[in-house]
């Protein structure tokens, strides 16, 4: 398990190192000039050159990139093109949030998945099921943005339950973190649990329906024992696969519930970083979103290998 | 008796002691929708509106008047040929608790004239051709014309520590009534009083904290659960819910207006002849378009400034009214059969409303034989096509409409050669004679003229100035921007 973990962060770094080069070019090829949007509304030519010159945009593509390489090999991501600061530090203010909205989001997205999942699944075909396919169906459908508001005006606006906007630190209170959180994290489960509870709905359907549990059935095994020692365990594999790339999404991709919630995570920062041309912050929360998605990637493989005894060693399932 | 009498004369002079002559409110909060980015005070984002007068001082600000007062400046003289100006400061000091000396204004006016620092009002303070410390107390500037709208400049010039620049983006450099406390990057930022500030006895507020609150439908419960007291940037569908709630009201500055338009690129064709331009200028109903798409927050317009600003002349809103006759007339004596053009709208956040304006657009130009196709663009990409002249007809806003018509005169917007690529040698006379005179009427009757001859050319048509809405809970007073749209939050009562 060590060598295939150490294998695969080897392999991430020309996965990294050409996510980075793609991202640089493309960026730069892109319309839009943030020596423009940072020159005032009446600019002359030269004004927008030397704000490109202090800037570094004077250079070359392929020089620019060999600077930032270089920097960023020694941790150096640079500085923010719109406000001097540096992106690393922009980076590691945005970072905490991000993981704790997308862990939250996960966690509430598996509870939520779990037990519409494992209901359904339990009974097929039944009144339960159809009726949770049918909640499951809305949940996907809906955007989140849309869901996010719904729930601002229900449980924040009406109930006064939560806050409406914003996180609160945890050195402000843990009740009134986890109050800041919890909507969020709702919209979060709402779009992603339907997701989940599909997988295992069908996975836990199919191993019903197996031999080995028929078995175990028979030979009067509790039922509590065999869903979860016989069915659960074998209906989780494709789970894992899905949460994996849930949470993978979850890291960089929650823009839109970062904004509706003024939630100061990975997902706004980078939004603003595009409209504003902000290169050096696009490139590093993108290096960073990519990290993500392959950890989650060899998180979920790992995982497989506690699941599946047979992947563990080595055979083929 | 007379103990019982002289306890209770104690209790009142007690309380009268603890609240003062008006009892001082202690903290105000406040959203908008973007975050600053960094706090120098030479960008104008709208992310820095809030800070600017919060955290620096300039050297004068302008009265409702339109007449400069002293701020950081106590008293200036004027040469008598007007091209020289000196300013005696008065004894201050920076939040690091250093002396502000001539120097430092030096410094700032050199800083404000840096290409690479980019600053907003680089074009116009160009206009400074010396500035220099005569001693530590005295200012001299050196104009190269008269600058009829300096002190409306000298009133968005906000004076920085230059020994706090390298820091200034993160920690501020002023010596404003407030100093920053914390910053949260994309969450909040808190100002406090600063109590070594030469005028601090005017300062009402202790404590300022300004988050950041993308969504407006977010911002506006937040105002609604009181968990913010005032929203400085909101939006259409904010106000729609708003409107009418109990405990809210909603105020309309009418100092600084954003003012809508549409711009025609007379080099392109068939945009160089005078009857299609005034044909598109006849044919647009501006109405419509304020009521529906600015919802009646301002009015229909033909001219750069708005009614209530000196430089407004009522008598110009009929030379460039709906008439879809004349319209038609102009069209036909244009010898242009019917074609087919674009115009570029952005986002909202670039230039709000234009996607909106546009399809109205449509409609007013397809009755006169304009087919008009509509490309909308990020604000990047907007600006790259504005500054390039890339375009045959754009949308877009600015917002110098309070202030002093030098601002947006000899610019990008209205100015000879500009981004619509207009010229004439009548109408850069009367641009030039604006700027060679102080004198009110004199100036009053040139502006009459510029935008007289604005609406006639139509390379530029004004379309809506609009007062933006600053919701806020019932109770606040105080609330006020200056004349270009910067909130001055000091004198706010009825906080938390």
């Amino acid at each position: 398990m060590g060598q295939f973990a150490l294998r695969r962060l080897l392999d991430a770094i020309p996965v990294l190192l050409a996510v980075s080069l793609l991202i640089f070019a493309g960026l730069r090829l892109a319309p839009g000039d943030p020596a423009e949007m940072l020159a005032g509304p009446d600019p002359s030519p030269a004004t927008i050159a030397a704000i490109r010159e202090t800037l570094g945009l004077d250079r070359g593509i392929a020089v620019q990139f060999a600077l930032w390489l270089r920097a960023a090999a020694s941790g150096d991501l640079g500085l923010s093109l719109v406000n001097g600061l540096p992106v690393g530090e922009l980076l590691l203010d945005r970072m905490g949030p991000t993981l704790e909205l997308a862990l939250a989001g996960m966690a509430a997205s598996l509870a939520l998945g779990f037990a519409m999942g494992l209901a359904a699944g339990l009974a097929p075909g039944s009144a339960t099921d159809r009726t949770i396919s049918a909640l499951a169906s809305l949940g996907l459908a809906t955007p989140k943005f849309w869901t996010g508001i719904l729930l601002i005006i229900v449980f924040g606006l009406e109930a006064r339950l939560f806050p409406v906007a914003g996180r609160a630190d945890y050195a402000d209170g843990v009740g009134e973190a986890l109050r800041s959180l919890f909507l969020p994290a709702m919209t979060l489960a709402i779009a992603n649990g339907p997701i989940i509870a599909r997988f295992l709905r069908n996975g836990v359907v199919e191993m019903s329906r197996s031999d080995h549990v028929r078995t175990a059935m028979a030979k009067g095994l509790p039922r509590r024992q065999v869903v979860t020692g016989y069915i659960l365990r074998n209906a989780l594999v494709p789970v894992v696969t899905v949460s994996g790339l849930i949470l993978g999404n979850l890291v960089g991709g929650t823009a839109l519930v970062e904004i509706v919630f003024s939630w100061p995570g990975l997902g706004s920062l980078l939004i603003n970083a595009i409209a504003n041309r902000d290169y050096s912050v696009v490139q590093g929360v993108m290096l960073v979103v990519v990290a993500g998605f392959l950890a989650t990637s060899l998180l979920v493989d790992i995982l497989y290998g506690f699941l599946d005894p047979r992947i563990r060693h080595g055979r083929a399932p | 008796m007379g103990n019982w009498r002289g306890f209770v004369l104690l209790c009142g002079l007690s309380i009268a002691v603890a609240t003062g002559p008006a009892a001082r409110a202690n903290e105000l909060i406040v959203s908008q929708g973007v975050d600053p980015i960094g706090f120098d005070p030479t960008r104008f984002a709208t992310g820095n509106h809030v800070f600017l007068h919060q955290l620096y001082d300039t050297l004068v600000t302008l009265g409702p008047d339109g007449d400069p007062r002293a701020a950081l400046a106590e008293s200036w003289q004027r040469s008598p040929d007007g091209l020289t100006v000196t300013f005696r400061l008065r004894e201050a000091r920076f939040h690091t608790g250093r002396a502000i000396t001539a120097e430092d204004v030096v410094f700032t006016i050199e800083r404000y004239q840096t290409e690479r620092v980019g600053a907003n009002l680089l074009p116009r303070m160009r206009s400074i051709r010396q500035v220099r410390a005569v001693d530590p107390r005295t200012v001299e500037l050196t104009l190269g014309d008269l600058m009829p709208g300096l002190f409306d400049l000298l009133g968005a010039v906000f004076i920085q520590n230059r020994d706090a620049i390298d820091t200034m983006n993160r920690t501020a450099a002023g010596s404003g009534p407030y100093v920053l406390r914390e910053w949260r990057p994309g969450v909040q930022f808190t100002m406090e009083r600063f109590a070594q500030h030469w005028r601090n006895d005017q300062t009402l507020l202790n404590r300022i904290v300004v988050r950041t609150i993308p969504d407006e439908s977010a911002a506006a419960a937040a105002l609604q659960t009181g968990a913010v007291d005032l929203l400085l940037t909101t939006g259409a569908l904010a106000e729609t819910q708003l409107r009418d709630r109990p405990g809210i009201r909603i105020e309309r500055p009418q100092a600084s207006p954003r003012s809508f338009y549409l711009m025609i690129n007379t080099a392109r064709p068939p945009f160089e002849k005078l009857e299609i331009r005034q044909a598109i200028s006849r044919a647009i109903d501006r109405r419509r378009i304020a009521e529906i798409v600015y919802r009646k927050n301002g009015g229909e317009t033909c001219q750069p400034w708005a009614p209530g600003h000196w430089a407004h002349a009522p008598e110009v809103e009929r030379a460039c009214g709906f008439d879809l006759a004349e319209a038609r007339r102009l069209m036909e004596r244009s010898g242009i059969a019917p074609f087919t053009t674009t115009v570029n709208t952005a986002v909202d956040a670039y230039s709000p409303g234009s996607v909106e304006t546009a399809q109205i657009l449509k409609e007013d130009l397809a009755k006169i034989g304009i087919t008009l196709d509509i490309k909308t663009y990020d604000q990047a990409r907007a600006r790259s096509l504005l500054l390039a002249s890339d375009f045959d007809m754009l949308l877009h806003v600015y917002t110098e409409g309070g202030n002093d018509p030098q601002f947006i005169l000899p610019s990008g917007i209205y100015g000879p050669g500009g981004r619509a690529k207009y010229t004439a040698p009548a109408y850069e006379a009367l641009v030039a004679a604006a700027g060679r005179t102080a004198d009110i009427a004199a100036r009053k009757d040139i502006y009459r003229q510029i935008s007289l001859a604005i609406a006639e050319a139509a390379f530029v048509m004004p379309i809506v100035h609009e007062f933006p809405s600053i919701p806020m809970k019932r109770g606040i007073e105080g609330f006020r921007v200056d004349a270009s749209g910067f909130p001055v939050l000091s004198r706010i009562t009825g906080a938390r």
